[in-house]
């Protein structure tokens, strides 16, 4: 039986991609901070039925689906086809991408990335990951249509991406 | 038709679910594809999981002061509160799960609601209200498992005023110790309350009605701090300060704010001792004279990671010396509590139960008659030091929310003796509790048994040996007087 002690560690190994993963199905952030903070705490009492031969992140994105299911599908808040296979899956796709290159490496390059932005790039990624500004908004002051915003700041995370690919000497071509 | 996962199409449709502008059919489009093909599922979880990398990153640059853009936090107070993260004002009600420390020892699972619809917010950007996470592994000694009633009351709840503010009382409600490291400030902040409540496992303090606010801008800077016995709010503080920030308390609510400055702080030359200036020692006496509370301070400039200099100067910044300041109250604090002294008696097992237990009022003044009536000595006399850090004692008083517990560490090992390495294994948790009711005549004892302690003895590092089989004793011998007046 594992001690409670020990689930700190594993916790703090994964938390970040166990948000990732919750954020994937539940686009809503604050409704993503809920759901986040009720997974955690069912993982800590279930910790005992943790088996550690297993890895941790993928018991924890396991039971972050049923906590999805049970909670949102009932309130009509996603898709009929987000069954438990399709979260099965994105799982499956999780492991595999963080087996690629861990969470830390990514974070070091994409923080090379970022400083290689120009200005302007860099306040439309400040003002909507940082200061969480609406797109509408965005758009408004920027003096482009929402629609391109939108078609922007696409084109300035797949940048990032193909930035931290390259960074992380990985195949663009494996996305 | 399965879709083609690198086709443009398919990557519109996961930016456009991510960016939550996807039709119904859209996203069910998307979610059919990611239960059927294993590439577009790997090409969702790769795209939100940089999604997620890209908001941490991102918020954590802007909170360390590595603006990638010129802005500056007061010009985001300076935004209408509707600019702010509008998402969560369509939240109308947020709900925390909590109580870390009940989810290990007993299974409770506190739930704490929220309105926000009513909560008036700080001016300071957006906040986070957090809950209580989990429980960090303590390196002193655990809390008691067991808890045993009639404890010493530092402060005790019920003789205070009728309307005695929960955040005042939580400035001196003891957590049993703080070990962050490099953990971020809004984890930090709810693993601090998960400590809170299972010191509050028997509900004396109404927490549900507790609020703590963490900036956003903040919540991802990481800070270490390790601390002995300190009470929860001063603990809140100090950790704030380390991650640049203030606290606010408006009772019932902790709203931590993001310091104006550069983050991380700059520092500036002090005198480490003028942290004591004006406070008074355990004695009364003024602590900047006290050598032993000038070692003390040093210590607590070391555990923040400031090395002072030979002339007493220190490089310190605005934030460590705010948590500093949180050290010392706390260890004045600490000073003023009343530490009784114990007499350690060896009496043969005959007729007597094989487990520690505590001895009543009662029963310690059976016992002590006793012990006169056959001119028994005691193995020692001594007054337990307080639980901490570096602390390795066998039995120490632990400070726990409003009480002091005298705690026996199980895995006393007379062999360390020689290795020169007293007390608990790590891990360790104590098999024994129990306290002095300080102001009561009569005062509880302990009894400990040799077979539960693993060994037939209990050294206490230089000579109180019992003979094999028998049982110690651990009675009262002072009562004693009232504490010095306040410091401050």
């Amino acid at each position: 039986m594992l001690e409670h002690d020990h689930f700190l560690p594993h916790f703090l190994a994964v938390q970040s991609d166990l948000r990732a993963f919750i954020g994937a199905a539940v686009r809503d952030p604050a409704t993503r901070e809920d759901v986040f903070q009720e997974v955690a705490m069912i993982l800590w009492k279930k910790f005992e039925r943790y088996d550690p031969a297993k890895p941790f992140g993928a018991w924890a994105r396991g039971i972050a689906s049923r906590k999805i299911l049970e909670d949102h599908r009932m309130k009509g808040r996603l898709p009929e086809s987000c069954t438990p296979e399709a979260l099965e899956m994105l799982s499956a796709g999780f492991m595999a991408d963080e087996a690629e290159s861990p969470w830390e490496a990514r974070e070091t390059a994409l923080n090379h990335c970022l400083d290689t932005l120009p200005e302007r790039s860099a306040r439309f990624i400040r003002d909507r990951y940082h200061v969480g500004q609406p797109v509408e908004s965005m758009a408004t002051e920027a003096g482009l249509s929402v629609d391109a915003l939108y078609q922007t700041l696409s084109r300035l995370r797949r940048q990032l991406r193909d930035c931290v690919q390259r960074r992380l000497g990985l195949s663009l071509e494996s996305e | 038709m399965k879709p083609d996962p690198r086709s443009a199409e398919f990557i519109t449709l996961i930016d456009r679910w991510l960016d939550q502008t996807a039709t119904v059919e859209e996203a069910a489009c998307l979610w059919q594809a990611v239960a059927e093909c294993p590439q577009c599922a790997a090409a969702l979880a790769a795209a939100s999981r940089f999604e997620s990398l890209l908001e941490s990153t991102v918020q954590e640059r802007a909170s360390e002061g590595k603006l990638m853009a010129p802005v500056a936090l007061p010009s985001l107070q300076e935004k209408p509160r509707q600019d702010l993260r509008p998402w969560r004002q369509g939240s109308q009600t947020r709900r925390w799960l909590a109580s870390a420390a009940a989810l290990i020892l007993v299974g409770l699972v506190s739930v704490y609601f929220w309105n926000e619809a009513g909560m008036e917010r700080p001016a300071v950007a957006v906040h986070e209200l957090v809950g209580p996470i989990q429980q960090p592994p303590l390196r002193l000694p655990q809390a008691p498992s067991n808890p045993i009633k009639d404890e010493v009351k530092i402060a005790d709840a019920k003789s205070q005023e009728p309307k005695e503010l929960l955040t005042d009382h939580l400035d001196r409600f003891f957590l049993t110790g703080v070990s962050l490291d490099h953990i971020p400030l809004g984890l930090a902040i709810g693993i601090l309350q998960g400590q809170l409540n299972e010191v509050n496992r028997d509900a004396a303090l109404a927490l549900d009605q507790l609020r703590v606010l963490v900036p956003t801008g903040a919540s991802q800077r990481r800070i270490t701090f390790h601390s002995g016995p300190i009470p929860f709010l001063k603990a809140v503080r100090a950790v704030a300060a380390l991650a640049g920030c203030e606290v606010e308390v408006s009772e019932p609510q902790i709203t931590i704010t993001i310091q104006q400055s550069i983050y991380p702080e700059l520092v500036k030359k002090r005198v480490l001792s003028d942290m004591l200036a004006g406070r008074l020692n355990a004695r009364g006496s003024p602590s900047i004279t006290d050598p032993e509370r000038l070692a003390a301070l040093r210590e607590d400039a070391e555990s923040l990671g400031v090395k002072p200099a030979v002339d007493g100067g220190v490089a310190i910044s605005r934030g460590q010396w705010e948590a500093l300041k949180m050290l010392t109250e706390t260890r004045d604090l600490l000073g003023r509590l009343p530490m009784p002294s114990y007499a350690i008696y060896a009496v043969p097992s005959d007729n007597q139960p094989q487990t520690n237990r505590v001895l009543t009022a009662e029963e310690v003044d059976k016992e002590r008659q006793k012990m006169v009536a056959a001119r028994a000595v005691p193995l020692m006399t001594f007054t337990p030091q307080l639980a901490s850090p570096t602390n390795r004692a066998p039995i120490q008083f632990q400070p726990y929310g409003d009480t002091v517990s005298l705690t026996l560490n199980p895995a006393y090992d007379p062999e360390a003796d020689r290795r020169a390495r007293m007390g608990p294994q790590p891990g360790a948790n104590p098999v024994v509790a129990s306290a002095m009711p300080f102001n009561k005549e009569n005062g509880e004892g302990i009894l400990i048994s040799g077979r539960h302690l693993g060994v037939n003895s209990l050294s206490f590092g230089l000579s109180a040996q019992s003979p094999a089989g028998d049982i110690l004793l651990i009675l009262p011998v002072t009562t004693p007087s009232s504490p010095p007046p306040p410091a401050e």
